[in-house]
């Protein structure tokens, strides 16, 4: 049983000051803490693993999911990818460096060719990148066609199979 | 983490998926039964612990040994659960619309106690986070610092959400007929 300051915690309206006040309480109370700790009150309402029906199998489906995926389980040379959140500073850091190359490819033609030329432009793309792989798996594939028709840049990059 | 799970790892990051078929079978009826306590049904149970495997076989690169795979594979499950939860809410309206009915002793009696209204009614009574304490504690096995790191909260949350999950679960089941102080009940089969 945990102690009548904890009932009293418990009884706080405001869901996030009671988490914290509990918190707050169960680290310093030592009955609290010895409460939580015991094993000899629970009543038998969970359902455990040893009650499950003989038979069970999820193998199949796993299998079938990891096929759908089309990709294999990361290779041990591979570093810990960054967290979720680390993603989408890589992708926008690779717009960024994207939209900086566009830039600069354009301020190096500029002088190169006057305005009137620029408007008759058209792109001449006589060179195509359909698909790349990175590792085995389907990339990205970016065309960057310059203002000189003979010159193309392709930016692969990584597909995120969580984006 | 045992030296031959390490092994059944490696032989998957190495690109062998039929050694993942080792690992799934090794952990699968825990984590049904885990997410059962969690989503409060079979079928979405089963559902959940398979994209948990699966979502674990794509993030296998990320995961980090010096915290072990059951406690990394039980993370990856929970948030699947609680992401279940949140887009379904499903379990909330399978509950609501679980009159409690029938006598309570008779089903208790049966071995079955999952399907009885007791066992719905009680849970109602309990949030998903304290569900899964309880879960982890006692079927598991596991400490407040590894059921921490399983759900991303900190021990003492861990332990204000079993005390309190005792607390009603106590309250409700006593108000039922139940006697309190009862061991986690033994053998019996859920259909």
């Amino acid at each position: 049983m945990s102690c009548i300051v904890f009932e009293l915690f418990c009884r706080v309206p405001a869901a996030e000051l009671r988490l914290r006040l509990c918190r707050w309480h169960v680290d310093r109370c030592v009955r609290c803490r010895r409460a939580s700790e015991s094993e000899d009150t629970l009543p038998p309402i969970l359902v455990a693993a040893a009650r499950l029906p003989a038979g069970l199998d999820l193998w199949p489906g796993v299998q079938r999911g990891i096929d759908g995926l089309s990709r294999p389980a990361v290779s041990p040379a591979t570093v810990s990818l960054p967290a979720r959140g680390s993603w989408r500073w890589a992708y926008a850091a690779a717009l960024a460096a994207l939209l900086v190359i566009g830039a600069w490819i354009m301020i190096l033609d500029w002088p190169s060719r006057p305005l009137v030329q620029s408007a008759q432009f058209t792109v001449q793309a006589q060179t195509r990148l359909f698909s790349a792989k990175i590792a085995d798996r389907q990339a990205r594939v970016f065309q960057i066609q310059s203002r000189n028709p003979d010159r193309a840049i392709f930016w692969i990059a990584k597909d995120d199979p969580r984006s | 983490m045992s030296m031959e799970e390490n092994d059944w790892i490696e032989k998957v990051r190495r690109g062998d998926p039929a050694a993942y078929e080792h690992l799934v079978g090794k952990y699968q009826s825990r984590l049904v039964a885990f997410l059962w306590n969690l989503l409060g049904s079979g079928d979405d149970a089963r559902d959940a612990a398979q994209d948990a495997f699966v979502q674990a076989y794509v993030r296998l690169g990320q995961f980090d040994r010096t915290r072990g795979f059951q406690n990394w594979l039980f993370a990856i499950a929970y948030n699947r659960g609680i992401d279940m939860l949140r887009r379904r809410r499903r379990f909330r309206i399978f509950l609501q619309s679980q009159a409690v009915r029938g006598e309570p002793a008779a089903a208790a009696a049966s071995g079955r106690i999952e399907e009885s209204p007791i066992w719905h009614s009680a849970l109602r009574r309990v949030t998903p986070q304290e569900r899964s304490v309880l879960a982890l504690k006692y079927n598991e096995g596991w400490g407040a610092a590894e059921i921490a790191s399983a759900l991303g909260c900190s021990e003492s949350t861990v332990r204000v959400h079993l005390l309190n999950a005792r607390k009603k679960l106590r309250k409700e089941l006593q108000a039922a007929g139940f006697t309190a102080g009862m061991k986690q009940a033994p053998a019996g089969e859920v259909p």
